[in-house]
C-alpha cells in the first residue's frame, strides 16, 4: 500500500517530484486510479515514505494538490 | 547560403536541436499529458523538461509560468485580448511589430483605445513620451524589447518601474532580443515576456513563449481539452493548463528545450556581446561604402541588438535583397519587416529597408564578405 497524492493536472505533479526529489523523498508519477462514480483525468504522486513531509513540502510552495488516497495495488 | 535573415528566424540550429527533434518523433511520440504509460510520461517529462530550463534562463518564479504557444503572436494576443475589457487603454510604443499594433486595432471594434508613445535617442524623451501617453483608463503597456527592423532597444526597465507606479500591466515582446540579451523577470517590472522560440532561443519555427510573471493572469482565448479535471466544463483556472488546450507540438517543444540549453550554455550576455562585435564592424563597413544609407546608430550592447536596417541609394531594397540572393548567395529581409510604425519612425515607410542580423553562428569572413558584395552593388 502506497500513499497517493493526487494532482489535477501533469506540471503541479512533475513540479511536486522535484520538489520532493530534493528533499530526498522518492516518488512515482502515475495515473491517478478511478473510483466508482469518481472518475476524472489527473495525475498522482506515488510515495512510500515520510507522507506527511511531502505534503507538508508541497503546501510550502503552493502546489495546487486534490488530496491523498491510499494506492491499492491488490 | 550565407545567412543574415536571422531576424526572421535563426539558422542554422544546433545539432542538438535536431537530435532533440529526431528522437522526439522516433522514440517518445505519444500525446503528453493525456495517458499514464511510459512513452507519454516520456513525452509529459520532455515539455516539463523545457518549462524547467526556459524559467531558469529567464528567471521565472515557477515553470508552470511558462506557457508554450505557436509562436510570439500568439503569446502577445493571449495578452492582449486576455487582459482588455471594454472601456480599457492600452500604451504601445512607436516601434512595435503588427503582432501588436493589429490585435489591439481589431479590439478598436471592441471598445478598447490605445496610444502610441515615440521612441526617442533620448532615453528620458521616450520614458517621459510613455508617462504622457498613460491615462486614468490604461490598463496595460506593451513595448517591443528591441526593435525587429533598426535593432534599437527600449528602456524597458524604466518603462516597467513606470508601470509599477501607475499600477498598469506592462509586457515586452522580446522576439528580437530572447536569448540574445539577458533578461531576469526576478528583479523586473514584466508582468508578460512574449517571445519566438525559433530566433534567439534557436528552437524550431511554430514554437512561442508566454512567461506570466503575475497574479493578474489573462482570460484564456481558446478552451479545450487539457487532460486535466476532465469532468469539468470550465477550462482549468491553473497554469500552465489555462493555456495550452489540444494536443501540444512535442517536437517542436524537445527541440525548443535545446536550443534553450544552448542558450545558457553559451550565456545570452557572451552571445550579446560577441553578436554586437560582428555587428559593430558590419556597420562600420557599411558606413564606409559610399551611396549606403543607415539609419541607427552604430550598435552598442546596452542599447542595441545586432540587427542593421539600410538602403543602398537609388536601388529598392526588394532588388538588392534578390541579388544578393542570386548573385551572392546571402539571405536578408527587404521591406517593411511588419513593423509600419518603426519604418514610420524612421521615415523609411516609403522605400522600406534591407536588414541584416547576426546570430551566434554569425563568423567575422561571412561579415566581409557581406561587405564586399554590398561594396560592389552600392
Amino acid at each position: 500500500m502506497d500513499n497517493l497524492i493526487i494532482f489535477g493536472s501533469m506540471t503541479p505533479a512533475l513540479r511536486a517530484r522535484d520538489i520532493l526529489k530534493n528533499a530526498g523523498i522518492h516518488s512515482k508519477l502515475v495515473r491517478t486510479p478511478s473510483k466508482p462514480g469518481k472518475k476524472n483525468c489527473g495525475y498522482s504522486l506515488a510515495v512510500d515514505s515520510n507522507i506527511d513531509k511531502a505534503v507538508s513540502l508541497i503546501k510550502e510552495k503552493r502546489i495546487p494538490f486534490s488530496g491523498t488516497a491510499a494506492a491499492d495495488h491488490s | 547560403m550565407i545567412y543574415f535573415d536571422n531576424g526572421a528566424t535563426t539558422f542554422p540550429k544546433p545539432p542538438s536541436v535536431i537530435r532533440a527533434m529526431n528522437q522526439t518523433m522516433r522514440l517518445y511520440g505519444a500525446n503528453p499529458g493525456r495517458s499514464g504509460h511510459k512513452m507519454s510520461l516520456k513525452a509529459s517529462e520532455l515539455i516539463y523538461d523545457c518549462r524547467v530550463n526556459t524559467a531558469k534562463l529567464f528567471g521565472a518564479e515557477k515553470p508552470e509560468n511558462v506557457i508554450f504557444t505557436q509562436n510570439c503572436t500568439a503569446a502577445l494576443n493571449t495578452v492582449i485580448k486576455g487582459i482588455l475589457k471594454s472601456g480599457d487603454h492600452a500604451v504601445i510604443s512607436s516601434l512595435e511589430h503588427n503582432a501588436v499594433v493589429r490585435p489591439l486595432e481589431f479590439m478598436k471594434k471592441q471598445g478598447i483605445s490605445f496610444s502610441v508613445a515615440d521612441f526617442s535617442f533620448d532615453e528620458e524623451e521616450t520614458i517621459n513620451n510613455f508617462r504622457e501617453a498613460i491615462r486614468p483608463n490604461t490598463r496595460l503597456v506593451i513595448c517591443t524589447h528591441a526593435s525587429n527592423v533598426f535593432g534599437v532597444r527600449l528602456p524597458v526597465e524604466r518603462i516597467g518601474a513606470l508601470c509599477r507606479i501607475y499600477e498598469i500591466l506592462f509586457c515586452v515582446d522580446a522576439a528580437q532580443t530572447a536569448g540574445a540579451v539577458p533578461v531576469s523577470l526576478s528583479d523586473s517590472c514584466i508582468d508578460f515576456l512574449c517571445t519566438a522560440g525559433h530566433k534567439g532561443l534557436y528552437g524550431p519555427m511554430g514554437t512561442g513563449i508566454l512567461i506570466i510573471n503575475t497574479e493578474n493572469t489573462p482570460q484564456s482565448l481558446i478552451q479545450g481539452g487539457t487532460g486535466s479535471l476532465s469532468l469539468s466544463r470550465e477550462q482549468p483556472d491553473i497554469l500552465p493548463d489555462k493555456y495550452e488546450s489540444g494536443t501540444p507540438n512535442l517536437p517542436g517543444i524537445a527541440g525548443l528545450c535545446e536550443g534553450v540549453k544552448f542558450v545558457a550554455s553559451r550565456d545570452p550576455e557572451r552571445i550579446m556581446k560577441a553578436e554586437i562585435r560582428l555587428a559593430q564592424n558590419l556597420y562600420e563597413r557599411l558606413n564606409n561604402i559610399p551611396g549606403v544609407e543607415l539609419y541607427a546608430p552604430k550598435p552598442e550592447g546596452t542599447k542595441s541588438v545586432a540587427v542593421i536596417s539600410f538602403n543602398i541609394n537609388g536601388k529598392d531594397c526588394e532588388d538588392v535583397a534578390m541579388t544578393l540572393s542570386e548573385r551572392c548567395n546571402i539571405a536578408v529581409r527587404s521591406g517593411l519587416h511588419c513593423a509600419p510604425l518603426a519604418h514610420q519612425s524612421f521615415k523609411t515607410d516609403d522605400k522600406g529597408t534591407v536588414r541584416a542580423v547576426v546570430s551566434a553562428f554569425t563568423t567575422q569572413a561571412q561579415v566581409n564578405y557581406f561587405a564586399d558584395c554590398i561594396k560592389r552593388l552600392a
